[in-house]
């Protein structure tokens, strides 16, 4: 049978768990906490922050920390939701893509929001899942 | 003459009656090897199933295994984080109230027997692997340390940490509780 890992993305926080023995157990991740803050940020020094660690400095990196994108996926830049609660209100840049998607802009480069940040919010959550489960990254 | 042919006859009959009846065995045997011999592919292929099924089962085991004993090892390792967690805020009372500037020869006393208490309870922590984070005057480091506020102060290089609000404490290298800090932003 495959390796089964289930990861629940939310807006705000992030759980995974694996299948132990037929029964479901959820992961704890590398700071023993059974849920990870949906964060992700991108320092000075290229390295990329996820997690607990990327909340922790979202003051001091306020422009290139992204937090809540969940609710940009699926929306328009011009969409009202978007306009009204989002653009004025998050510390990092909202911008509109080629089609008229919400993304976000971070160091001057566009990005897509489903793509790349939930992709290295998931890629986490599945380290988190392989390291439970004994093997490497 | 005649009974030369009838037994001539009979033994044609007869001998062609063998004939068809080794053919027929023939027959037989031709289709019943081939039978068996599907059989035989057939069964190879369960078994190697089964085989297969048996190493990952086996396979399966083997890490259950090692996961209950790394599961082990982390439980005693980290088993005591909530319970320090818990108690962080009354070291943290303590360590307020040997900073209230006491003027009366009572206050002074009572203080003392405080800060008796605070360091008699950090030293017992110490053992059991819990150790500070008071990063006062380093490089902010958010693996261990949370901004909660920027300050210009141009005695400082920027993201240098100037003052601690709360201190931090880590069990075994795990963070029990990030260290609330001050980080200096120079314009």
């Amino acid at each position: 049978m495959g390796k089964i890992i289930g990861i629940d993305l939310g807006t705000t926080n992030s759980c995974v768990a694996i299948i132990d023995s037929r029964l479901p157990k959820v992961v704890e991740n590398s700071e023993g906490a059974r849920t990870t803050p949906s964060v992700i940020a991108y320092s000075e020094n290229k390295e990329i922050l996820v997690g607990h660690v990327a909340k922790r400095q979202t003051l001091t990196n306020s422009k290139n920390t992204v937090y809540a994108i969940k609710r940009l996926i699926g929306r328009k830049f011009s969409d009202k939701v978007i306009q009204k609660d989002i653009v004025k209100k998050v510390s990092y840049k909202v911008t509109e893509s080629d089609n008229g998607d919400a993304w976000v802009e971070i160091k001057g480069q566009k990005n897509s929001t489903s793509s790349s940040f939930c992709r290295n919010i998931k890629e986490n959550e599945k380290i988190c899942g392989r390291l439970s489960r004994g093997e490497s990254r | 003459m005649n009974e030369k042919n009838h037994a001539t006859n009979i033994e044609d009959t007869s001998t062609q009656e063998s004939h068809n009846e080794d053919l027929k065995t023939k027959e037989l045997d031709v289709s019943s090897t081939k039978e068996l011999e599907d059989k035989i592919k057939a069964l190879k292929k369960d078994l190697d199933t089964a085989n297969k099924s048996t190493l990952m089962a086996l396979a399966d085991l083997e890490n259950i295994k090692k996961r209950a004993e790394k599961r082990i090892i982390e439980n005693h390792k980290y088993s005591l984080k909530s319970f320090i967690e818990a108690l962080l805020p009354v070291l943290d009372s303590m360590e307020k109230a040997t900073l209230f500037n006491a003027q009366s020869s009572e206050s002074i006393a009572i203080q003392e027997g405080i800060k008796m208490t605070s360091k008699n309870f950090s030293g017992i922590i110490d053992k059991f692997g819990v150790r500070e984070i008071n990063p006062i005057n380093e490089l902010f480091d958010p693996e261990k340390h949370e901004a909660v506020s920027m300050l210009s102060d141009n005695n400082m290089d920027n993201g240098m940490v100037s003052k601690v609000l709360q201190k931090g404490y880590e069990i075994n290298g795990r963070i029990v509780r990030a260290a609330r800090v001050i980080v200096t932003q120079n314009n």
